[in-house]
């Protein structure tokens, strides 16, 4: 669905490497919002992924030149973002963590307050590997086709499908106790 | 996990959707600003990888481009490419024109009767009343260039003519020609680019003609030569000449002139002497971003004497050289 502009995308583009520098500001618009919240569900805090979404623009600008047209422009800046949220990841540990003793009393979820189940929702994702992380997000919050995750991702569309899967079945384990 | 399970966890996931924190306020100008401010050092960075500075990688990818950017420029810009698009019946005939005999310094005297056939005609007689043609003809080395029998002859087809006259309507081609960068590129680099074996060999591969033969990939190919080609000379005159070109666009898209491309006649002509010395040449490619001689090229007279077989002789007679003085002389 974020997919649809791609000729404005490369015409945009395009202008910036004329050096019209107010012409990335549509690129920002079109896809902030999607990034900021797929960031926020990569990392599990706002400001972070406020600074991954940001330093993710700067970078894409400065690499311009070595974006591929006959790529689509969220797949490339996609992976610039998935690449900081990485380097953040390694840089300091997740904010939101699951709370031992809650994960131990396997309570049903269900009976728990919204508040409390937003955040082990958010918190089995976090505990999730990020290749696995990666797809939760980018298929329930940005709400890609399995071709555009492809795209993004860079893998076949079985893969995506084979890890979504198994994404699944752990975020249902971490908050349902499956297979348990 | 059942269809049941499924639900469960989706409204699990959906807990978050409904909660998901907005950007903060002031992000898209926080960007924007950040963009602006590094905007000197991507313009540099930019142009470090387009004059091959930015690593190994960077390098061969400009070398690749740059290459295929010759050849496309170098047909394009000095052939207008063959107006016979045909198979191997047009290509076949280029052949044969371009493996005959250069004139030797000895065939142009004053008792050769192409001459003083040449010196005879109408076409002469209009040529020496135009005034741009004379001026043009007065410049001893350029007159030399354009007796280039070969070179004359491509100088000749419309085709050129036209793309000369729709680069000097907007002044393109003289800024083009101005551009330091472009010019030593075209007198240096193309020349080694076209003796270059790797682009003979990429030039030659079968699999590339294969590919080059299904249609998607052509349309692939297409945009995405452009756009590189663009990026990669990131000159913005040159970019709108590149782009701005029918031919090109044709000479892409069109199967018949991606055989022509690959074809053993094109990779002959690229690498005559004659060609390399008229791209090399300070003189013609001076002569070119003058207005006048853009003009001189187009008119009609001059026209008609480049199509005419005697016209390449008659250009290094010593009667031609006095007709063209005496001409001068009396337009001024």
């Amino acid at each position: 669905m974020y997919l649809k502009a791609d000729e404005d995308d490369a015409a945009a583009v395009q202008r910036c490497l004329e050096g019209k520098t107010e012409a990335f500001e549509p690129l920002v618009a079109r896809y902030e919002h999607v990034l900021f919240r797929v960031a926020v569900r990569m990392l599990g805090n706002v400001e972070d992924a406020r600074d991954a979404t940001q330093t993710a623009f700067v970078k894409a600008f400065e690499h311009l030149h070595r974006y591929d047209p006959a790529f689509r422009f969220f797949s490339w800046i996609y992976r610039i973002l998935a690449n900081e949220c990485l380097n953040q990841k390694r840089a300091r540990r997740p904010q939101v963590e699951v709370d031992p003793e809650l994960a131990a009393q396997g309570g049903p979820f269900e009976e728990l307050d919204q508040g409390e189940r937003r955040r082990r929702v958010q918190a089995a994702l976090l505990e999730l590997a990020p290749a696995y992380r990666e797809v939760v997000v980018l298929r329930h919050f940005a709400e890609l086709s399995y071709d555009e995750m492809a795209t993004a991702l860079g893998i076949p569309q079985k893969t995506v499908k084979s890890r979504l899967h198994t994404a699944r079945q752990q975020l249902g384990a971490r908050l349902f106790g499956w297979g348990r | 996990m059942n269809t049941q399970d499924d639900a469960r966890l989706d409204a699990a996931l959906g807990e978050l959707t409904g909660a998901e924190p907005t950007l903060p306020a002031g992000f898209r100008p926080a960007v924007m600003d950040e963009v602006r401010r590094r905007e000197d050092d991507v313009a540099r960075t930019r142009r470090a990888t387009v004059n091959g500075e930015g690593g190994p990688m960077s390098k061969k990818v400009m070398i690749g481009l740059a290459a295929a950017a010759a050849v496309v420029f170098a047909v394009l810009a000095v052939t207008g490419f063959p107006p016979d698009l045909g198979g191997a019946q047009g290509t076949i005939g280029q052949a044969k024109r371009y493996t005959a005999p250069q004139i030797a310094e000895g065939d142009a005297n004053i008792g050769d009767p192409a001459v003083q056939q040449f010196l005879q005609s109408e076409t002469f007689a209009a040529l020496m009343a135009d005034p741009d043609a004379v001026k043009l003809l007065a410049n001893a080395e350029l007159a030399q260039a354009l007796g280039d029998q070969d070179l004359a002859a491509e100088l000749g087809r419309s085709r050129f003519a036209d793309d000369l006259a729709a680069l000097e309507a907007d002044g393109g081609l003289r800024r083009l020609l101005q551009d330091a960068e472009i010019v030593a590129f075209m007198r240096n680099e193309l020349r080694t680019y076209l003796d270059d074996e790797a682009l003979r060999r990429f030039l030659d591969d079968a699999e590339l003609r294969t590919r080059l033969s299904q249609a998607d990939l052509r349309t692939r190919l297409r945009s995405a030569t452009e756009a590189d080609l663009r990026r990669m000379l990131g000159n913005a005159d040159f970019a709108r000449y590149l782009a701005g070109r029918h031919t090109l666009r044709y000479a892409l898209a069109d199967e018949a002139m991606l055989r022509a491309m690959l074809s053993a006649d094109l990779r002959t002509r690229l690498r005559a002497n004659w060609f390399a010395q008229a791209l090399r040449s300070p003189v013609l490619l001076r002569a070119l971003s003058d207005p006048g001689v853009a003009q001189a090229l187009r008119a009609p007279a001059m026209l008609r004497a480049l199509a005419d077989p005697g016209f390449a002789k008659a250009i290094r007679s010593a009667e031609f050289a006095s007709a063209v003085r005496a001409a001068e002389l009396r337009t001024r």
